[in-house]
């Protein structure tokens, strides 16, 4: 009796232990992440970048991010432009944590944040990444309604090469159908082997997923401290469909390959190619004369994709070219594409613009995030800026050289008659050529006679100032305008 | 160059809302004296322009001046197939023929066939530029009424504004708080029994204000068709900037009695590229003193330095004060008028457009016409590459400047062309190494008997033709969308 009086108690534990792991299964399926989707509000501010001295008004906005391993919170690079502030709540409830930008990179757009209060870490379950390749298939799209956890139900359309977020590189993309409310930026597309990718655009059912195979490389390369980037060619070609121009360039038979005609600023083929040369494969696939070629992975694509693939990414690039009518190998270095590379920069991101304020005149190097100051900036901003893009492209200088305008002549008796001076780009500056905004800087030091700053358009006009009243000018317009820094440069 | 500005889109041309107010003690001859136009006009369309366009039907108003003619606004009879003309209180229409028109200065006279015309009416007198404060009373036809409107009002201003009919052109004007509307348009504006001048455009987004374009280009008009053609006003070919800065001043050691403009870009193959240097301070012309703003006084005015210019006839020598190394130079220079420059900026009337077609290609000089298809914000938000040729080449250098700059405007979808790498928009830079410098030379270009042809493109985008099947293919082109001409030069 005493024998089973005693075994009563461990079976009802037994029992007991059995039932709540039972209903525990039935409640939270492995597969959920309930327990690993936070909702972040980011707190940005970023410069003004028509008054670079000062700093834009605060605002906010809202995305979506993924505990993963390490105790981190995967989310883009987007959701952490510019963060002043980051609060990230758990499980759709209002307790909010204090999160840090741990990793970020533009690039790719993806960041880590950070939490330090314990708390935050308390039931929460790192969620695994599903680093498949997947072309097609059904994904679901976890979300928090309210306090309410919902999966919604979308399917793969694409994955293949595309321009990343932020321009620059062309890199895996899936595109997917959606149909969550809550899908805000960061948000994961889940299968049940863990994050399929995080979501870095939307437009109605259609979203931008960046796959969880690239985010895990990444992942990893930062682990070990030896990031790759990502690569861009910076060439421009042209098609040679029409036989006409294929027969020109060489090329006899059917229509193939694409022929180089200039290179950017930045690009790492310079050397490795020349203008005239006509691309035939990338690596050991041919380019046809659209410049697209079929991969074994990722089927029909545009051969820049090529470089940036998982299975290539930091390795040279062969390439076939036929040059002066015969075919040879070559090899281009893999180098990380840098936004700052560019003469006149895609994206500053959250850095203030480099700019001097002398004598009341404000200068700046241009960048397209200046531009941008006009919306939309490729019909609104000035064209004369604008084509600067396509001028920029079409040398290459080393040290890289960057286009200084005149965004605005501050009115003062100093600098009476030159109201009108604005957007102008700045050639010299006595008798100085000027290529970064250093050169300005460095540009006003004597102190007799006139300082002359010669402008691009009209051809020859100046802006001539007084050496001799020029630093007490200065101070003065700086304090009239409350202007308390007076410079960023590089 | 000051004439070549781009238009802004509140200046109207007077065509729209109607007025009618009846003035007291009008004269009865001058009301006899003032016709209705009604002008049956077909322009061509730009996109397409080898084809004519739909015929609209607008009226305006228009004047009888000596010599049996009626004065009236180059926008009245603009693109006219067939023009009519009414007088006050008879229906009879007369057939008119447009005898002079200057665009530039939105001006023209026609003559009506029938020398009848003129029985019962008396030229009007032309006056001189009316005082500021003056009432002044415009007699027309607004919004195509049937009879004769009267408007009352003073000059509220005179000075330099753009002649929208033009869009480029900039002369003085005379501002009035008298309405100006649609119809309006070529009528008298009248002080007493003389004319102070021709209504013609509005500013939409101002209440009551109306423009006239005062005698003085009145005058210079009918002076310039005294000898049986019209030149146009002579234009400047040099950028300068204001000279306000006290710095600027003593940097060019310019004595303190002097003010002026200083010379920033001379154009090549002017006359001021003969005369004129940069640096130079013009300090006076026509024997006006310039301002440090560039203005000179006129009349008891403050207008454009540039006015000097516009007073005299193409051909006739116009003097200069100018402030150069130290030292006043006097310096006399011809006036002349470039007309590739004013086509290229201005819009365009009563001529065909020009092109020429390859291969299905359709090539046109880089003209305000043309950029004009990307819509109302064009001088903004046309291609980068061409707004670059259009606006800033000729001020950041001159010198790389085309005569005319050629685009391949766009493709007729051929065969031979559909695996071309530029389909429209492409400014041409050179076809078969040969630099196209005008329209002509690309015409010129494809007559030669080369094998192929390779156009290159100023953005570095280059497509080859094969001679052979182009010549081949041409005449189905052409006959596939229905051109009479693949050239109009």
């Amino acid at each position: 009796m005493r024998g089973i009086v005693a075994m009563r108690p461990i079976l009802l534990i037994l029992l007991a232990l059995f039932t709540t792991t039972l209903l525990f299964a039935v409640e939270r399926k492995d597969t959920s992440f309930a327990d690993s989707i936070v909702r972040i509000e980011v707190t940005r501010q970023t410069f003004n970048n028509y008054r670079p001295w000062q700093r834009t008004e605060i605002a906010t906005e809202d995305g979506v991010g993924t505990i993963i391993a390490g105790n981190h919170i995967l989310t883009t690079a987007q959701i952490a432009r510019g963060a002043i502030l980051l609060k990230v709540k758990k499980k759709g409830r209002e307790i909010e944590y204090l999160a840090n930008v741990a990793y970020k990179n533009y690039l790719a757009n993806i960041a880590l944040l950070s939490v330090e209060e314990e708390a935050f870490w308390r039931d929460v379950k790192p969620a695994s990444l599903d680093t498949r390749i997947l072309h097609n298939g059904k994904i679901r799209t976890p979300e928090y309604q309210e306090t309410i956890y919902r999966e919604g139900d979308g399917e793969i359309i694409q994955h293949k090469p595309l321009w990343g977020t932020f321009e620059g590189v062309m890199y895996p993309t899936m595109t997917v159908e959606v149909k969550g409310r809550n899908l805000d930026i960061g948000s994961p597309v889940v299968t049940d082997n863990g994050v399929l990718g995080i979501i870095t655009a939307r437009s109605d059912a259609e979203a931008k997923v960046l796959p969880a195979a690239l985010i895990s490389s990444i992942l990893d390369e930062v682990a070990q401290k030896r990031e790759i980037g990502f690569s861009r060619l910076g060439v421009h070609f042209g098609k040679l469909s029409n036989p006409a121009a294929a027969r020109s360039a060489g090329l006899s038979g059917a229509t193939r390959g694409i022929l180089v005609q200039r290179f950017a600023q930045f690009s790492p083929a310079r050397g490795a190619l020349q203008a005239g040369d006509v691309l035939l494969k990338i690596g050991e696939f041919p380019i046809d004369d659209t410049g697209n070629y079929e991969d074994p992975e990722y089927g029909y694509i545009s051969f820049g994709g090529y470089l940036n693939l998982p299975r290539n990414r930091g390795k040279a690039i062969p390439m076939t070219i036929l040059r002066n009518g015969k075919e040879q190998l070559v090899s281009i270095p893999f180098k990380s594409f840098d936004y700052d590379a560019e003469g006149i920069p895609l994206y500053i991101f959250e850095k203030q613009a480099y700019f001097a304020v002398r004598g009341g005149i404000v200068f700046q190097e241009l960048s397209v995030d200046y531009l941008r100051l006009w919306d939309p900036w490729w019909k609104k901003a000035p064209s004369h800026l604008r084509h600067l893009l396509q001028e920029n492209t079409a040398v290459g200088d080393t040290p890289i050289k960057r286009t200084v305008i005149i965004s605005q002549v501050l009115p003062d008796d100093y600098t009476q008659g030159y109201e009108d001076v604005s957007n102008k780009v700045v050639t010299a500056i006595n008798g100085h050529p000027i290529n970064s905004i250093n050169d300005v800087a460095e540009a006003f030091t004597h102190e007799g006679g006139f300082h002359t700053i010669a402008l691009r358009s009209p051809e020859n006009r100046l802006v001539v100032l007084d050496a001799e009243g020029f630093s007490q000018a200065h101070a003065t317009i700086l304090e009239k305008f409350g202007i308390t820094q007076q410079e960023n440069l590089r | 160059m000051k004439n070549h500005i781009c238009s802004v889109a509140i200046l109207f041309l007077s065509c729209g809302i109607s007025l009618s107010a009846q003035a007291k003690g009008k004269s009865p001859a001058i009301e006899q004296s003032v016709v209705k136009i009604l002008n049956a006009a077909q322009a061509f369309d730009f996109s397409s322009p080898w084809k004519p366009g739909n015929v609209q039907r607008s009226t305006g108003t228009g004047f009888v001046i000596a010599g049996n003619r009626i004065m009236t606004n180059a926008h009245v009879v603009s693109w006219a197939k067939r023009l009519e003309v009414t007088k006050h209180n008879d229906p009879t229409p007369y057939t008119a023929d447009v005898e002079y028109v200057g665009h530039d200065c939105d001006l023209a006279v026609i003559k009506p066939r029938d020398p009848a015309f003129f029985t019962g009416t008396a030229p009007l007198p032309i006056g001189d530029l009316p005082e500021l404060r003056s009432q002044v009373t415009t007699y027309g036809y607004p919004a195509g009424g049937q009879t004769i409107s009267f408007t009352r009002g003073v000059v509220s201003r005179i000075e330099y504004n753009l002649y929208v009919h033009s869009g480029s052109v900039s002369l003085l004007n005379v501002q009035t708080d008298a309405a100006i509307n649609p119809g309006n348009s070529g009528g008298p504006v009248m002080q007493g029994n003389k004319v102070v001048g021709v209504a013609f455009q509005g500013i939409g987004s101002l209440e009551n204000t109306g423009f006239f374009i005062p005698t003085t280009i009145v005058q210079h008009f009918l002076k310039d068709i005294a000898d049986g053609t019209y030149d146009g006003f002579p234009d400047f070919g040099a950028y300068t900037s204001e000279l306000q800065n006290p710095a600027y001043r003593n940097y060019l050691a310019l004595p303190a009695k002097h003010t002026g403009v200083v010379v920033d870009t001379i154009l090549p193959n002017t006359a001021e590229a003969e005369v004129l240097k940069t640096k130079d301070v013009i300090i006076e012309l026509a024997g006006r003193p310039i301002a440090p703003d560039g203005t000179v006084l006129y009349r008891g005015h403050r207008v454009s330095f540039t006015v000097g210019i516009d007073d005299a006839q193409v051909g006739e020598v116009v003097r200069l004060k100018v402030w150069r190394d130290k030292h006043e130079h006097n310096l006399l220079f011809k006036v002349s008028r470039n007309a590739r420059r004013y086509a290229k900026f201005s819009n365009i009337y009563d001529v065909q457009p020009r092109y020429t077609i390859y291969a299905g290609l359709i090539f046109v000089p880089l003209q305000r016409e043309y950029l004009k298809l990307f819509g109302a914000s064009w001088y903004q938000e046309a291609d980068d590459e061409l707004l670059h040729h259009f606006w800033e080449l000729p001020q950041i250098n001159p010198r790389a400047d085309r005569e005319e700059w050629v685009v391949m405007s766009k493709t007729l979808p051929a065969p031979i062309n559909t695996k071309l790498n530029v389909k429209g928009n492409g400014l041409v830079d050179k076809i078969n190494g040969t630099r196209i410098e005008r329209l002509e030379d690309v015409r010129q270009v494809f007559s030669s008997t080369a094998e192929t042809f390779r156009i290159e493109y100023t953005n570095g985008a280059v497509d080859i033709i094969d001679r052979k099947q182009a010549e081949e293919q041409q005449p189905q082109i052409l006959k596939l969308y229905g051109i009479g001409k693949d050239y109009s030069l």
